[in-house]
């Protein structure tokens, strides 16, 4: 008798989390503060904010120490935060033009009204290691901001809203009219609370994009561009900055505003369409939490790509786009098939021994 | 605030329990102070909040019961035909059930919940031995008399046409001041004999 | 209304209080984990599920802190169920001590303060992956099934737009056909666990991926059956007495896993399921219970037994 049935589970799985303890911070290095992490791994907390479903920073940046740099991991701790969090009421919709942005650009068009802002972008930088960055001298880096800040007083302030490069094209009559994205009662579908079911209304959409893991809206955005699908997209704009989130005084009735939410919005001008009427442009929409473009990006060919009426590659399906980017849930899918399932392999094995006709396994007698 | 939270878990037991064993009487636990309601007001607190609506229809208790549940659970109001929840201060729906939602053929839960609050009398009327509930929850074949009297026949037949296009219907819970409550699921079949 | 505080209220809990003897970080949580208004939303739905039994119902579930697939669904419903008198068992491949099944003990245990029993017939709630316990259940317990994929239908129709039609129309005949052609092709039918089956006459439902000797004892159970997907947002439930028929022909009969007459190397018993144990790198093979606490049962009974009739020799 070989076998040893499996116990002592609750020892095991406390020794485990020890040993993952001692992996991450069993090290001679010093222990990360999470401001660092929010501070100098900013693209990181934003991605996990974004796919967490959650705008808390110091939390993320939390759950990103904890989860050992694993965004996947980091973005699920924060969602599983977020379950117990009791919901206090609803915000109000803000107008994005209204944004105090940091960074704005448009593909469509050389000069915009408000200008080109490019802003904090490593867009036009040469990938090349820096290895002065192994060791960071802060006095050096305090020099070169304030050598940047000492020429800034020379260029003109920003304007505090810069005009949205599509509502022009939308004067225009170059754009294919917005449809409302709420569901079927007028109000915004909230994926949270009610399971998706399809046709899926553009907020509940939207909402599971904004929600959704980077890479896998990536990958299905890119099959698009590429070639399983059509849209060719131009970025009409793209602006990253902060938006207030007003709040309805329960008292006085007054709209406050009780902070700022740092955001990406992409609107992408995809092909002449002229499914309804004349040939006009059409739009895609993507916005999500923090600083992360190519979410934005993919977002917003994912929203135009999934806007036709019938679909002809996957990353037009809305059912196939929706069910599968969530990183929480793909992520835990793939992973539970670590779990044992020796049952219902058993149940397979008496299937397919049925078949070929009982080859009995080499036995061993009953006591 | 724990305690009340504690008591909706063991009422909301009781109200599976009457679910799934249709024609059977469980008993809730009432909050203090609410007199005739407050049976009503415990299925409310139970499951009804801001997320779902309710229409408050019947006599007497109606407007009071409208408001407590409002206060205390902040449940939106809708009409008959929107509602999720129906409360119904009656013994009858006097045609209010054939108007609630029973759900979309690819939503059939969607249906309307039904809640009568009504104190159904306990003797004088042996219409109920006439009715013969079956199916699931229930172990006899044969079918069981419901353990609540004194609920009009007419509103069994009432229900039977209502639940006719299963599972397109409603479902149903009878609740007497006391806290006594049967359940009546759509699945459920009804015979009046 | 009742707002949950991520805070506790009161500094210093009586010792008594479900709170007592967790780690301190754990306090920040309310009962049973989740806050009361997704409580309210899981049991709202679950009535419904209850009341059109295989139907399965949407709801907006929650992130838990195990991860996707790894039995959110079924603990939601658990946390949303439990209370005080509650005694809980879980199980993960019919074993009380797999690593899965002792992890979401545990963490309900840290949230509610419940005692945990491995006993079936002590329990009064079992959440389970992929088992129902061997002794027989009866009415006042509730299994809970974690459950991956709830619709039965996925196996021929990947759109679920389209799988909601035919639920909508009763219409099963692409199931049928799939299990037709693969008698055709294999004179057998070869779904092996996860075999559909038709709940009430009217609906048909996975049952989980339950073995099909599980299969067979859905049908008119003592005890309320609940189903669960957490990641792909679904409830179900089979009430008690309630008809529940494995598809089959009246010429490929539905048939559970045969054992060949092999009976438990551990304790003996030729009426459960059994795992089969790969010995050595022969590959002689043993076999054992697939449900430990039963197994441990019956070898405490057999010893017993033993023992009496040491005494009487």
């Amino acid at each position: 008798m070989g076998y040893v049935a499996v116990k002592g589970g609750a020892a095991a799985i406390d020794n485990a989390a020890i040993f993952a303890l001692h992996r991450r911070a069993g090290g001679p290095s010093s222990p990360l503060e999470t401001a660092q992490i929010r501070e100098q791994l900013h693209f990181a907390v934003d991605r996990v904010m974004g796919e967490g479903s959650l705008y808390a920073p110091d939390l993320a940046a939390l759950a990103f120490k904890q989860a050992a740099g694993d965004t996947f991991e980091a973005a699920f701790i924060l969602r599983a935060y977020r379950t117990t969090l009791p919901r206090l009421g609803y915000s109000q919709p803000i107008a994005t033009d209204g944004m105090r942005a940091i960074r704005r650009i448009s593909a469509a068009f050389k000069e915009i009204p408000g200008g080109q802002i490019l802003g904090p972008t490593a867009d036009y930088s040469l990938r090349l290691l820096n290895f002065d960055l192994q060791e960071e001298s802060p006095e050096r880096t305090q020099q070169m901001i304030a050598q940047l800040l000492k020429e800034i007083p020379h260029a003109k302030p920003l304007p505090r809203r810069f005009p949205k490069v599509v509502a022009m094209l939308r004067r225009e009559g170059l754009l294919i009219a917005r449809k409302p994205v709420a569901g079927n009662n007028g109000d915004p579908a909230d994926v949270t609370r009610q399971a998706l079911s399809f046709p899926a209304p553009r907020s509940a959409r939207l909402q599971t994009l904004a929600r959704g893991e980077t890479g896998g809206l990536l990958a299905l955005a890119y099959s698009n561009m590429r070639g399983y699908g059509s849209i060719h997209p131009v970025i009409g704009e793209l602006r990253v900055g902060f938006l207030p989130v007003l709040f309805k005084n329960p008292i006085n009735g007054l709209l406050e505003s009780i902070g700022e939410i740092l955001v990406t919005e992409a609107e992408v001008i995809a092909r002449i369409g002229d499914d309804q009427g004349p040939a006009m442009f059409s739009l895609g929409y993507g916005l999500c939490f923090g600083h992360n473009e190519t979410k934005a990006i993919a977002m917003a060919v994912l929203d135009r790509a999934m806007s036709g009426q019938a679909p002809e590659v996957p990353s037009e399906d809305q059912e196939f786009v929706l069910t599968h980017v969530d990183g929480i849930e793909s992520m835990g899918f793939c992973n539970h098939y670590k779990l044992p399932h020796y049952v219902t392999f058993q149940s397979e094995l008496d299937r397919l021994r049925k078949i070929q006709n009982d080859p009995r396994p080499e036995e061993d007698t009953c006591p | 605030m724990d305690e009340g939270m504690h008591r909706n878990q063991k009422n909301y037991r009781r109200l599976l329990d009457a679910m799934s064993c249709p024609g059977r009487i469980v008993r809730l636990e009432i909050p203090d102070g609410h007199a005739s309601i407050g049976a009503a007001l415990a299925v409310g607190q139970c499951l009804l909040d801001s997320e779902v609506s309710v229409c408050v229809i019947g006599n007497g208790d109606a407007p009071a019961l409208q408001s407590t549940l409002a206060a205390v659970t902040h449940v939106r109001t809708a009409p008959l035909a929107k509602a999720d929840f129906i409360f119904i201060c009656a013994g009858q729906s006097l045609g209010g059930a054939r108007l609630a939602w029973r759900g979309r053929s690819e939503a059939p839960e969607e249906g309307a919940t039904l809640v009568y609050c009504h104190d159904f009398v306990r003797t004088g009327s042996s219409d109920h031995l006439r009715i013969r509930l079956s199916g699931p929850g229930i172990a006899r074949q044969e079918g069981i008399v419901p353990e609540m009297s004194g609920i009009p026949l007419e509103e069994f037949r009432e229900l039977l046409a209502v639940n006719a296009d299963y599972p397109l219907g409603v479902d149903v819970f009878f609740v007497r001041p006391n806290g006594e409550v049967m359940g009546l699921a759509r699945a459920t079949r009804i015979q009046v004999r | 209304m009742p707002l949950t505080t991520a805070m506790p209220t009161q500094p210093n809990l009586p010792s008594t209080h479900w709170r007592a003897g967790m780690p301190s970080a754990r306090k920040r949580y309310s009962y049973a984990f989740l806050d009361e208004g997704a409580k309210r939303e899981i049991r709202r739905k679950l009535l419904k599920a209850v009341a059109i039994p295989g139907c399965q119902v949407s709801f907006g579930s929650r992130e838990m802190p195990i991860a996707r697939g790894w039995g959110t669904g079924g603990l939601q419903l658990t946390l949303s169920l439990i209370g005080p008198d509650d005694v809980l068992k879980v199980i993960d491949q019919g074993s009380d001590d797999s690593v899965n099944a002792v992890n979401i003990k545990k963490f309900v245990r840290n949230v509610t303060g419940v005692p945990l029993t491995t006993d079936t017939r002590v329990a009064t709630l079992i959440q389970t992956r992929h088992r129902i316990p061997e002794e027989p259940l009866h009415a006042n317990q509730l299994l809970v099934f974690q459950v991956p994929i709830p619709e039965p239908l996925r196996l021929v129709e990947p759109s679920e737009r389209k799988t909601r039609r035919m639920h909508a129309e009763a219409d099963y005949s692409r199931m049928w056909l799939y299990l037709y052609e693969d008698i055709v092709r294999f004179n057998e039918i070869t779904v092996g666990a996860r075999y559909p089956v038709m709940v009430n006459g009217r609906h048909l439902m996975d049952p989980s991926p339950i073995p099909r000797w599980d299969v067979a004892r859905l049908n008119q159970s003592e005890a309320l059956l609940l189903f669960c997907a957490g990641r792909e947002k679904r409830i179900y439930a089979i009430p008690a007495h309630t008809d529940v028929e494995p598809l089959s022909f009246e010429d490929f009969a539905f048939r559970v896993e045969n054992f060949h007459g092999h009976c438990c190397s551990r304790c003996g018993c030729a009426g459960s399921f059994l795992d089969e144990v790969i010995v050595d790198e022969s590959g002689r093979r043993t076999f054992i219970c697939s449900d430990t606490a039963y197994c441990e049962k019956m070898r405490r009974r057999g010893a017993a037994a033993d023992a009496a009739q040491e005494e009487n020799r």
